[in-house]
Formats: C-alpha cells, structure tokens, sequence
C-alpha cells in the first residue's frame, strides 16, 4: 500500500509537473511578431510620377514577398516589415519634409529612397542627420556619393556613365556616325549625364555638335528642336524624364528632326510612355540598368524571371528597372539586416559596406561611399513595338536597327 | 510721464508671460511643437517686414520673397565658401538689403498696381537669375549646405529655434521703434499722400528705400536661417511666391501698421495651416485656398481693431 | 534658323496674345489683378481633354462649349466674390484671387492627379514646309483660330451695347456710372467674357502643350508681361504684344539658350514697367493710383 502512495504521489507530481511545463510552452509566444518600419518619401504624383509609382511598386512587392516567406529573421527575432508612404509631388523641399516626418513621427528604423537624384540631395541631409540609413535605387547622380555621407547607398550604376552603353553600341556601327547631339532638362541628374556622355563621346571619336540643356518646367520645346537640327547631328541622346522626353521627340517630330540614331538615357520599357509616343517610336533606343533576361541568382525571388511573374501577377503589367531596382534595394537591406544580426542602422550601414553578394538586379559591393562598384547597364531598343536589349553582345536579344527609317 | 493704467500693466504681464513661455519651449514642449512654432515665429518675421514696406510705407510689395530668397541664398552660398552658420546671417541680411536699396531706387517711382507686379516680377527674375548663375549657387541642382554632424539634430533645431525666437522679437522691436521714429513719420506721411508728404520736405525717395531696405533685411535673415534649417535649398522654394501671399494675409489679419498685429496674424495663420496639412496633406493647397478667401471676404481690415475695439470697451480705441 | 525662329515666335505668340486679351480687360475695366487667370485657361485645356479623349472630337470644336463653360465660372466668381473686395481695396484682389486659384487647381489635381494628359489630332506631327522651316499644322491652325476670336471679341466691343458698356467702364468708371451703366453687372460680364477667351486659348493650347493642373503658372508669367507690354486694358495691345513676346522669347532661345528665355521675359517686363508703364498701346492711366 504505501509502495503505491508513493509511486501515486510522483506520478502526480510529474504529471503536473509536465502540465506545468507544457502551460508554460503554449503561453510562450511562438517567435514574436515585431514590426519593423521602413519610410519611403517618393514622387506619386507630379512630373515624375510615372517613375514614383514604379519604384513604389518594387519596394512594395519586396514587402509582401518578405512577409509571405514568414517575415524578416533577424537573430532570434522575427519581423513583419512595414512601409510607410508619402507623396512628395515630385518637390525636393516637401521630400525633405516627409523624410523629417518619417524619422520623428512615424520612427522609421530605415528609408527607401526617392526617385530623382535632385530630390535625392535634399532628403540624404536629413537622413545623414538623423543616422538612418537610406537605400537609394533610383538616385545615382555622383555628387550624392562625394561628399562623404556615409548613410546612403545605391546599388544602380552611377549617372556619369548614363551614356555610355549608347555610345558604346554606336561606335560599333558601320559606317560609324560621327555627330552627337546631347540635350537635356537643367537638372541634377540629366546634367551630369549629359557632362558624362560628352566626355565618353569624345573620347572615342565621336564630335558632339550641339550640347544644350532646358527649364525643367518647360511646356515649349520647339527651341531645342530647331536648334538641334540646326546642328545636323547623326545620333541625338536625350537625358530627361518621361515626362520631358516625351515632349522634346514631340517637337522633334513636328520640325521634321530626323537623325539616324535617338537614344534615351532613361529606360524605353515605360509601358504608358510608348503608348503616348504612338507610331514614331519605332527604333529607339534607352538605358536599362535591369532587364528580364538577367540570369543572377536572388536569395528571395529566385532570379529575374522570378522577380518579372511576380510583379506581373500583382500589378498586371510587365515591370521596369525602376520596380526591379526598388525590390532589389529591399533584398539587399535584408543582406545587410541579416549580416548585422541587428535593426540598428549604423550597425547595418557598416554591414552594408563591403558586403558582397548577387541579387536578381546583378552583382553587388558597396564602397564606403555607399556606391556599388559592380554595377553596369544594358541597350535596348523598341522593335516591333517590344523593347529588346541590343548591348552588351553577352545579353543581346536582338540585332540593333541603324540607322532609323526615315533618317534625313 | 503718464500713469500706467491696469490695462495696460496687465498687457505688459501677459506680453512677458508669453515671452518666457516661448523662450522655455524646447523643454516644455516636445520637438513637433518646437518645429512649428520656428515655423510661425519666421512668418512673424516676414509679416513684419512686409509691415514696414506696406503697412507703414503703403507700398504693397507682393514680391517680398526676394528677399527671403536672396537671404537663403546669401547665407548658402557663404557657407559653403567656408564662413560659418552665425557669421553668415549679417551677411545675408545685408546683401538683402542692398539688393533692396539698389533695385527699389527705380522700383519705387511706381505706384499702386504697377509696383505690386514689378515686386512679382522682380521675385520671378532673381530666381531665374540664380538659376543661371549656376556654379557655386547650384543652378537648378539646388544647393546642399555643408552639414555639421558634430551636433545632434535636437542641438540644431533648438540653435534654429532660439535665433527665429530672437529675430522675432528683434523685428517686432524694430517695428515698435520705427513707429516713434523720424522715418515713421516720414513714411505715414507720405503713404497718406505722397505729394503732400514731398510738399513738407520729406524726401519720400530716401524714406521709402530705407524702409523697404529694412523690410529686406528682416526678410532676408529670416531666409538665411530658414535655409540652415533646411540643409538644401533650391529656387522653386527659397523664392515662393506662396511665401509673400501667406506673409500678406498673415499681416492683414493681424492689422496692417500695427506693431503687434502681424505677429497674431502670422501665429493664428501659421498654425492653422501646419495643423491642415498633418492632417489634409492630400489636399492641404484646396483647404488653404479656401482659407485665404474667407479671410479676404470676410476681415478685410484685419482682426486687431475688432479687438482693439473690444478691449477697450465703450472708451473707444486709442489710436 | 532665323526663319524657323520668326515662325516659331509668332504662332506662339498668337496664342499667348489670346490667352492675355481677357487678363487685359479685367485688369483695365475693373483693376483686378486675375492670379486665377491661368487656372482658367487650364481649365479650358481639361475640358478640351476631356471632351476629345472621351467622344473623339476634333479639339477646335470644343472651343464653344469650354468658352461657355468658362464664362459662367468667370462670371459667377466675379459676381459672388470679387465684386465684394473691389468695394474695400483693390489690392485686397490680388490675395481672393491667388486663393482662387489654389481652389481650382487643387480641384482638378484631386479629380485628374498630376499627371501630364495629351490632346492628340491626326494633324498632330505634320507641317507644312516654307523655305527652309517647318510650320507646324496643329499650331498654325490655333493660331489662326486666335486671331479670329480677338478680331470677334473686337466686333463683339465696337459693335454691341454690352461691349461697349465695358468700355466705357474702362475709360471712367465715376462717369460711366452717371451713364446709366451698372458696374456691378458690367464687371462681371468682363470677368466672364475674360474667362471664356482663357478657356479658348486653353483649347487650343491643349493641342499643343501637355495638359496638367499646374500649366496655369506658365501662362501666367507670359500673360502678365504680355498685358504690361501692351497696355493695361487695350485688346490691340494684347494681340501684338503677344507676338512679341513670342518673338522675344523664341529669339532668345535661339541666341542665348532655352533656359534664358524667362530671364530675358522678365528682364523686358521690369524695364517696360520702369520706362514705359503705358506699354505700346496702353494709356497712361489705367491702373494707376487706385
């Protein structure tokens, strides 16, 4: 009899003891589900809205893939990342402002950066001030990387080099076309380019004829358009925005400019922009920093074709290198965020630095400068009404048109 | 010397009273609150400059954003030439005023009307001028100020806040002295009547320069350390037109020639437009549209003499 | 070039000559400075959008219907609104109506967003070849049809009896009052008739310039140099002095570069205010004083 009390009595005890512990397990919360907060200030409307929305739409289907695969493990903690958006109506000053509002009010851990390069410049004093760390795709002019802020980064190629895959690709053509024209809105990234370009070109062979730049708010650009044929020039590249651009080959059309080469320092995939361009764009040519036949490895979407299925299920239109570059900037602050085993930005910034890796968008390493030395971009051209990439010969998907039918 | 009365000993309480308040705010209050009241103390700036070029002078200079543009630009510029943040704000006020003295000895011969738009035009043009020089200016790139990491952004805003605070109260006093001031009453006189002013010995050309180059230092400053705060400016902002209009209506709220009325005019105005835009961002021009007719239609002449009015009971308003 | 350039300034400028005449007007009959002006003729440019993009129709004849459109709104701001300030200071105008303005074109930003519309023709990109330059068939078209509006609106205030109500309102508003004539209704009738040709000029301007809320601005700054440059209030001043500002603006490009042409407008508009305030055909005192 007693034998068995004492067996009862721990049995008891260690039943309740494994209540207890099973009790204890169940309350624990399985992986707690912090939020983490990014901001992002950029252009849903305003001239360059077309191009907002797009980087928008990139950094928002990093989110969603983030969260869908469980959230973003940092340590032992897990994350559901969440992004705030404001519309800064294309303006540096009110981009400032709502980057100001992100870190104070909302306390953002990290930013997404805007498109614009000008408007770029006024949200990184901000960000610089405030130690938090700014991923910036789609702002590549090489004055936001040399004065020595160490919270930004960009994983696109620099504006300096926004020519050159064109040139690059005429100075191939045979017979090569000698005279360049280059033009522009006065604008940060646009001028730079512009410098860029004329340097390459007349470093190899090219004599560029005209060099011209104007308002950024012009609604006539009929002025250009006449001195640009005054010039007579075989190959024209523009630098502007969709916006812009769509107006100056407007122009160009109307005063009968025809050279035998138009290239785009911008991307000639915008689905809106070819539409509104109608027959006419038939030839010409853009810059892409991303395109869908890439063949890069991506730890989250597998590679480009995996980014491009997903973005087309979501959005129901094929994405551009402004989408791509938005969700690659969301995979490499995941490296990064990984790599600290941290969400403090300094710690993240110093991972950022040197971190070296590949994504979707292509092979990246950031300097201390926040500049990613790998990167390069490709030609395409519009043929047949689809865009397909003429250079580097290594991604060519197509044999480039020259000169343009109707070249005078 | 005449006796004090109450009233106007519990004015003087009540005046100190705010003055501590707002001297105390960065620890009383958080940083959001901080930011907006700078915001409002540097329209109380600008509605007093605008208060000695058109309430006193009677000159209606529309396009006084000049000035706050040129000061802006001033004090960017001689920043990144290398003179610090302190140094700079003299320097942009008084490049403001020459400009001011220089541009006003043709400008001022207009009257009514043809002044209001060449003040516009003169806004547009400066801009576009900037915008051309290019090189150190920045061009239409904007301009990035050096940025000072050594401070952390709560020192910076409180710097910013205390030298709005302190410009406000020096603007205001500026004001309150002109009014007892030879130049005063040389600038009421002929606001009144130009050529009866002229008949008297006023040298009305000397007067109304003088005035609207003060107008342009107040205004300048208050640009130049508008630009610090924003650490990048460009030309679309720096000279807004929108500036001008706000400081004009902040000023005729409050009551023009008043020595205290911009200022009203500019907190009650300033903090209704902060609190529509954090709340109607999306359609924060629609709603200030519509504030500015209604206070248009509906107080022509300002709140202050309503109040004045009130305050002073059935003695009827001291002028 | 030189040719092209003369052509280029001068089928803008009778756009712009167009776009001014109302602006003019008001300013001389009743010394309102119209800062809404510009939204009008956005406006004129919506409805053209609207109207072509939705039923196909060819631009020009949406001229009338904007036209009538534009004139009620016109007429009823002036009516409710800005009848009341003229009563107490007319500077007073300047601020109801730059408040106006942010109204309509916050409006239209909430109803069209931001971004940019185009008015496509078939005509869109021909023209026709004179010597060495190209004249542009869309903006010859518009130019034209400007002209023929202001040679009306100029029948419309010799000929008819509310017309010349107005002008008498512009020569002395003490002593047309005495005529018999009702400032009230003489002014909004202005304001109306202003608008309509705003509305016009922004018809065809939609033809020609990319659509959006904030092309108003742009006007704006053309329109007032342009009144200045021909006198406040006189509608043969506004037409040549819209070709040549056109001209101004088209050679200065040319010979400076794009980006100067608004330094040089801006520059003209100072020195005429400094030297000639009455403009080419204006008189001296119209504006002043008030």
């Amino acid at each position: 009899m007693q034998k068995f009390q004492k067996t009862g009595r721990r049995t008891v005890l260690l039943a309740m003891a494994g209540v207890l512990a099973m009790a204890l397990g169940a309350a624990a919360p399985a992986g707690a589900q912090e939020v983490l907060k990014i901001g992002a200030a950029v252009s849903l409307t305003g001239p360059f809205s077309r191009e907002g929305q797009l980087l928008r739409d990139g950094y928002d289907l990093w989110k969603d893939k983030v969260n869908e695969a469980g959230g973003l493990k940092v340590g032992d903690k897990t994350y559901r990342v969440e992004v705030v958006y404001y519309d800064d109506e294309s303006k540096a000053q009110t981009s400032a402002r709502l980057t100001e509002r992100l870190i104070t009010e909302d306390k953002v851990s990290f930013l997404f950066g805007p498109y614009s390069s000008g408007i770029a410049t006024a949200t990184a004093s901000i960000s610089e001030r405030y130690k938090i760390l700014t991923l910036a795709p789609m702002a590549t002019a090489n004055s936001l990387y040399a004065r020595g802020y160490r919270y930004i980064f960009t994983p696109s190629p620099l504006a300096d080099s926004g020519l050159n895959p064109l040139l690059a690709l005429a100075s191939g053509f045979d017979p090569m076309p000698k005279k360049v024209a280059i033009v522009g809105p006065d604008d940060l990234f646009p001028n730079i380019t512009s410098d860029g370009g004329r340097k390459y070109a007349e470093g190899h062979g090219f004599t560029v004829v005209y060099q011209g730049k104007y308002p950024k708010a012009a609604s006539d650009l009929s002025a250009v358009a006449t001195q640009i044929r005054a010039a007579q020039p075989d190959v024209v590249l523009a630098t502007g925005y969709a916006q812009d651009t769509l107006l100056l080959l407007k122009s160009m059309r109307e005063l009968r400019v025809a050279p035998k080469m138009i290239g785009l320092a911008m991307s000639i995939g915008v689905e809106d922009f070819v539409k509104a361009l109608g027959q006419g764009a038939e030839g010409m040519m853009g810059v892409d920093y991303w395109v869908p036949t890439l063949k890069y490895p991506d730890p989250l979407f597998g590679n480009s074709s995996g980014f491009a299925k997903a973005f087309e299920a979501k959005y129901k239109k094929p994405p551009t290198y402004h989408a791509a570059s938005g969700a690659a900037a969301g995979v490499m602050l995941q490296l990064a965020i990984q790599k600290a085993g941290s969400i403090d930005s300094t710690a993240v910034r110093d991972a950022l630095v040197g971190m070296q890796g590949e994504t979707f968008y292509g092979p990246v390493k950031f300097d201390q400068n926040g500049v990613n030395t790998l990167a390069s971009a490709s030609a395409s051209q519009l043929l047949s009404g689809a865009p397909k990439v003429v250079y580097p010969q290594a991604v060519r998907e197509a044999q480039p048109v020259y000169p343009l039918p109707g070249a005078r | 010397m005449t006796p004090i009365s109450p009233r106007g000993l519990l004015l003087a309480l009540a005046g100190a009273l705010c003055l501590a308040a707002l001297a105390a705010v960065p620890w009383l209050a958080g940083n959001y609150w901080m930011r907006i009241l700078t915001s409002i103390l540097m329209y109380c700036v600008v509605a007093q400059g605008l208060n000695v070029i058109v309430g006193f002078a009677g000159y209606h200079a529309f396009g006084n954003a000049a000035f706050f543009g040129i000061g802006a630009y001033a004090l960017g510029v001689s920043e990144v030439l290398g003179l610090g943040f302190l140094a700079s704000i003299p320097v942009a006020a008084a490049v403001s005023a020459l400009v001011a003295a220089l541009v006003g000895w043709p400008l001022l011969r207009l009257r009514g009307h043809y002044f209001a738009i060449a003040t516009v035009a003169l806004t547009m043009a400066v801009g576009e001028l900037v915008t051309n020089i290019g090189g150190v200016t920045g061009g239409a790139q904007g301009l990035a100020l050096p940025l000072d990491t050594s401070q952390s952004p709560e020192q910076v805003y409180r710097q910013i806040y205390f030298l709005m605070f302190g410009l406000a109260v020096l603007s205001t006093l500026a004001v309150w002295h002109l009014s007892n001031s030879r130049l005063g009453y040389a600038l009421r006189a002929l606001k009144d009547s130009e050529r009866g002013a002229m008949a008297m010995g006023v040298d009305t050309r000397r007067a109304k320069v003088a005035a609207w180059a003060i107008s342009a230092a107040l205004t300048g400053a208050a640009g130049a350390i508008w630009a610090h705060w924003m650490t990048f400016i460009e030309v679309g902002s720096a000279f807004d037109i929108t500036l001008s209009v706000k400081g004009y209506i902040m000023m005729l709220i409050g009551g023009m020639g008043t020595i205290f009325g911009p200022l009203l005019g500019a907190a009650f105005f300033e903090l209704f437009s902060t609190l529509i835009w954090s709340r109607f961002t999306e359609v924060h021009n629609l709603v200030l549209g519509i504030l500015v007719c209604v206070v248009v239609l509906a107080l022509p002449f300002g709140i202050w003499q309503p109040l004045r009015r009130l305050w002073h009971g059935r003695q009827g308003s001291r002028a | 070039m030189i040719l092209q350039t003369i052509i280029n300034g001068l089928l803008i400028g009778g756009i712009y000559g167009l776009a001014t005449i109302g602006f003019s007007m008001v300013w001389g009959v009743m010394g309102i400075i119209n800062l809404a002006h510009g939204a009008y003729i956005m406006l004129g440019a919506y409805v053209a959008y609207v109207v072509s993009a939705r039923f196909g129709i060819e631009p020009f004849l949406v001229v009338p219907l904007a036209m009538a459109a534009l004139f009620v709104l016109g007429y009823v701001i002036q009516a409710w609104m800005l009848n009341r300030v003229l009563k107490t200071s007319l500077l007073l105008s300047l601020a109801l109506t730059f408040g106006i303005n942010l109204i309509l074109v916050d409006l239209t930003v909430m109803e069209f967003t931001s971004d940019f519309r185009a008015v496509t023709t078939q005509y869109a990109s021909t023209a026709l070849e004179w010597g060495e330059a190209f004249v542009p068939v869309a903006r010859l078209g518009a130019c034209l049809f400007a002209l023929a509006l202001a040679w009306i609106f100029h029948e419309f205030l010799a000929r008819t009896r509310s017309g010349q109500a107005i002008l008498a309102a512009a020569l002395d508003r003490e002593v047309s009052r005495l005529m018999g004539i009702n400032p009230s209704r003489v002014y909004a009738m202005t304001a109306g008739l202003g608008a309509a040709l705003a509305g016009a000029a922004g018809v065809l301007s939609s033809m020609i310039f990319p659509v959006s809320p904030h092309m108003g601005n742009n006007f704006l700054g053309a329109v007032f140099v342009i009144t200045v440059l021909g006198g406040i209030g006189s509608l043969g001043g506004a037409i040549l002095a819209g070709f040549v500002y056109g001209l101004i603006q088209a050679f200065a490009s040319a010979w400076l570069g794009v980006n100067y042409q608004e330094v040089v407008a801006f520059t003209v508009f100072l020195l005429i205010l400094i030297f000639r305030p009455q403009g080419l055909l204006g008189k001296k005192y119209f504006g002043e004083g008030q």
